[in-house]
């Protein structure tokens, strides 16, 4: 059988059983990863869950303890950071005070010992790209964050890296500039057909940004796949809840099983509920039935319900009005408490606060994820 | 009420200055003197201890011989010890930071132990080290003990410009392909300019004015000026070593001017890059 597939066949950068310890703690523990060419890739978890330290072991400042780093196939994993040829941008962007623009984004041709009409013209062409020409004369402070960032930026594209390697790029810039700086590297990274790898902790800049997000917690991957895969189809409960927001329903999954598409199990109130089996990473003992607020539907008390099963009965405590979505805060019993995001306008239909607060709680089969508790 | 308060501050302040400066005021004062002996106050003012200075700087015998010599000495001491002090300081404080910050802090410690003990302690360390060995130039001898103190100097101020180096620059180097020798050439050694200099500048100083060192090392007609100053001073004491004096203080804040001209105060301490 021949398997078709569009990737090429060696990969920009390959990660393989990447493991490092600090004295005190282990930063990295066996993360593998692949980014093909063009790929413009997200590092994305908390502070602290070695997605930095992945990103300096693979600019080389810091060594691995265990692992491979595969530059285009060939294994830079004990190379000095000079001889890696990949183009980091620091958070604080690192920009030579000393230098001048122009001598900052020629550095990187300097080292390389090109001549100086071949560097005047790959500067040109570098501050042209990013939108800078006609400043190459300023120093550092005299230009504004984004300013920065874009020479940045276009010193280690003049350098001439295929793998650009972003840490927390928009972090030191307001939201506003954020995003237009955002759509402006992405695009550029686009027309150019580099590789970027950007390390951020906000998850909706890393689904703003890339095409594809590695989740990363307590020095492992723990996800590796679209925004939507991981929005839809989450394969931990961290990535459930570190991406968006979600409902958690404690439950235990019933011996006998419904049938070939669903699986059946318990809460805590004693309802039974189904589950599509497609969606789910665990299928036996005690789970997390995972939810979103926007998949859960809501009717009036008594209402018939879109289709038989999986209704409960709730009351709605709070209710938040946020524009186009309002928010319920519906209690299923003491402990258990959904949130529901409704639009705004199909409010008015469920009656509330006029006779009582009680609502019909419908949550899709297809839409609920079981997650080991 | 707020422009009393800034009288009372101005009162104080000039007191306090007043009194840091008043050894060098009185020199400053007396060398202007028309006094046949060091008085104070004068009696009258004018200039012929300068002129007496100018004399002596050209005939070598006399009851103070070998001013021209001395000054010769101090001058080259200073700078040669100085400019070693640079050198070794600077490469000192960069290796410290291949090693842990522990580590780094007590070989620290070690490298300012110079500087943290008394000099006469030193000297007579020194003396009996370089008679132990024997037969040592007095240059040499004086170059080695000068460039021990004023190396600690160097070390300090090396050292706090690269604590305050964004350690992101050096890197940023690096991943353009500078390697070692020309990340430090090219980033590391232009960013932390005015922390060397100033060190620099420290050492200079230190040894251009030191005595207990030199007294302890000196032989012959090779003694800095100091020396030759507190020599003298067994001897004669009349205005011409108050003018010699000024003329050295006077030395002194042209140099530290010109450095503050080309670098500013701030970067002199090490506070603005």
């Amino acid at each position: 059988m021949i398997v078709m597939t569009d990737k090429p066949a060696i990969p920009e950068l390959e990660v393989c059983a990447l493991s490092k310890r600090f004295r005190d703690s282990t930063a990295v523990q066996d993360v593998s990863f692949r980014i093909w060419p063009g790929e413009f890739v997200s590092l994305l978890g908390p502070s602290g869950c070695g997605k930095t330290t992945t990103l300096r072991m693979i600019a080389g400042f810091v060594t691995p303890d265990e692992g491979q780093i595969l530059l285009r196939g060939q294994d830079i994993t004990r190379f000095p950071p000079h001889r890696r040829k990949v183009g980091l941008v620091f958070q604080n962007y690192a920009l030579f005070p000393h230098m001048s623009v122009e001598q900052n984004v020629g550095f990187g041709l300097r080292m390389q010992r090109a001549s100086s009409s071949q560097t005047r013209d790959r500067v040109n062409w570098a501050l042209n790209r990013v939108r800078m020409s006609g400043l190459e004369k300023r120093r550092p402070h005299e230009l504004s964050g984004g300013q920065q960032q874009r020479v940045a930026v276009a010193r280690v594209l003049a350098a001439g890296a295929s793998l650009l390697l972003l840490d927390e790029p928009f972090s030191n810039l307001d939201a506003k500039l954020r995003h237009s700086m955002q759509i402006e590297l992405r695009d550029l990274q686009q027309q150019l057909g580099v590789t970027a790898i950007h390390v951020t902790h906000d998850q909706e800049e890393a689904m703003a940004v890339s095409e594809r997000l590695i989740v990363m917690n307590a020095g492992r991957t723990e996800q590796d796949g679209s925004a939507e895969d991981l929005y839809i189809r989450p394969a931990s409960q961290f990535v459930a809840n570190f991406i968006g927001y979600g409902n958690r329903i404690r439950g235990r999954v019933q011996q006998e099983q419904a049938n070939a598409e669903f699986v059946r199990f318990d809460i805590e109130s004693g309802a039974t509920i189904l589950a599509s089996r497609a969606n789910s990473s665990v299928l036996t003992g005690r789970i997390i039935a995972f939810v979103r607020p926007e998949d859960v539907i809501v009717g009036p008390a008594g209402s018939h319900p879109p289709e038989k099963g999986n209704v409960l009965r709730g009351t709605v405590r709070r209710k938040v009005f946020l524009g186009p979505t309002t928010t319920l805060h519906v209690a299923l019993n003491e402990r258990t408490e959904l949130f529901v995001k409704i639009a705004s306008n199909a409010v008015s239909a469920l009656n509330l606060g006029s006779s009582s607060d009680t609502v019909d709680i419908w949550l899709p089969p297809e839409r609920i994820r079981l997650l080991p508790d | 009420m707020t422009v009393q308060r800034q009288k009372w501050l101005s009162a104080y302040l000039f007191l306090f200055f007043v009194c840091l400066e008043s050894p060098l005021l009185i020199i400053v004062l007396t060398s202007f003197s028309s006094d046949e002996t060091v008085s104070f106050p004068p009696a009258g003012l004018s200039l012929r201890w300068y002129a007496d200075l100018w004399h002596q700087l050209w005939n070598q015998g006399g009851v103070k011989p070998g001013l021209a010599m001395s000054l010769w000495t101090s001058v080259w001491l200073s700078v040669l010890s100085a400019a070693g002090a640079t050198v070794a300081g600077v490469a000192a404080a960069l290796g410290l930071r291949f090693f842990s910050s522990r580590s780094a802090g007590i070989l620290k410690q070690y490298l300012l132990f110079p500087i943290l003990f008394p000099q006469v302690v030193i000297g007579i360390g020194l003396l009996l080290w370089f008679s132990a060995l024997g037969g040592m130039p007095v240059w040499t001898k004086l170059l080695l003990g000068h460039f021990i103190l004023t190396m600690p100097y160097v070390v300090v101020t090396t050292s706090a410009s690269l604590e305050m180096l964004d350690p992101a620059l050096e890197e940023a180097a690096m991943n353009l392909g500078a390697n070692f020798v020309r990340t430090l050439g090219h980033v590391t050694l232009p960013m932390i300019r005015a922390g060397i200099l100033s060190g620099a500048l420290f050492a200079w100083l230190t040894s251009f004015s030191n005595f207990t060192i030199s007294f302890f090392l000196y032989s012959g007609e090779t003694r800095p000026a100091p020396v030759w100053i507190f020599e003298v001073l067994q001897f004669v004491i009349d205005p011409s070593l108050a003018a010699l004096s000024t003329v050295l203080l006077l030395t002194t804040l042209v140099v530290l001017f010109s450095a503050n001209r080309i670098l500013g105060i701030g970067r002199l301490v090490g506070l603005r890059r």
